[in-house]
């Protein structure tokens, strides 16, 4: 439910107010940034991929036999954000100001999440002949 | 050619677009990203190394959507949940083209035509998705 929870909440964020999203950014990640036209225009389209999959993952509280390939997906989808930040934590700090040690925390959480997610997930039924 | 086979190559043509997309904006540099742009969407941008990072956050985003997109093409009705998702997906898409037209214009230099021309393409596209997804009662029976 967290797995897909935050991603909606983030991804309407982003969506409906640059404002807010700078907020949430700014409290999350102590990221700083200016808000170019570029900016403001991009977090749309962000918004709306980035709430569609939270949605998708927390659709799949219903069955989660039946959509484990979202699960798979979605958590490989977490794991692989960890590694991104980590692999660029140097441009992070310089672009955004972000503290590597803040960083640092979300690559955890990331990689953490989704490799729960990986273990946790249900075994395909065995097909009985 | 059937509604089934109908729906299976727009989630194939979902499917490509997105990860082959969605890899570029992770592995290409700003240069070619303006490029990309130019030639696709026929917009003049500046990527900026925030813009440039905020593209490759979209970018494993759709790679995510175009891999869940191929699991549904292998079987739709088990996966009616990620054809609702893509199909609204889609519309969302189309609506923000349409409700941002004058900013996408006015940011990105992309004409007017063209920028309709995509709107139609991804409300087309949606609207198909969920037109041909498979019914409710099948994917009960079959359950």
């Amino acid at each position: 439910m967290v797995a897909g929870a935050v991603p909606l909440l983030y991804g309407v964020a982003a969506l409906l107010d640059a404002r807010l999203l700078m907020d949430v950014t700014g409290l999350l990640s102590r990221a700083s940034y200016t808000m170019t036209p570029e900016l403001n225009y991009a977090r749309k389209p962000l918004g709306i991929y980035v709430a569609m999959f939270g949605a998708l993952l927390l659709y799949t509280i219903v069955d989660p036999v039946r959509y484990r390939a979202v699960v798979t997906w979605g958590a490989l989808l977490l794991i692989g954000r960890g590694v991104q930040r980590l692999l660029i934590a140097g441009e992070l700090h310089d672009v955004f100001a972000i503290p590597f040690e803040r960083n640092l925390v979300h690559v955890v959480y990331l990689c953490a999440l989704g490799t729960a997610l990986l273990v946790l997930r249900p075994t395909p039924p065995t097909s009985r002949t | 050619m059937t509604a089934h086979n109908i729906l299976r190559a727009i989630l194939v043509i979902v499917a490509v677009s997105h990860v082959v997309l969605g890899l570029m904006a992770c592995v290409v540099g700003p240069v070619t990203i303006v490029s990309l742009v130019s030639s696709l969407y026929g917009a003049t941008v500046t990527v900026t190394p925030q813009l440039h990072h905020v593209i490759r956050i979209l970018g494993a985003f759709m790679i995510a959507i175009g891999i869940m997109s191929a699991f549904a093409i292998r079987d739709p009705e088990r996966n009616r949940a990620i054809v609702d998702g893509i199909g609204i997906l889609q519309i969302l898409r189309a609506a923000q083209r349409v409700i941002f037209a004058s900013q996408i214009q006015e940011i990105f230099a992309i004409p007017s035509g063209r920028l309709m021309m995509q709107s139609g393409f991804f409300l087309l596209l949606g609207l198909v998705l969920l037109l041909l997804r498979p019914h409710a009662t099948r994917v009960g029976a079959r359950a």
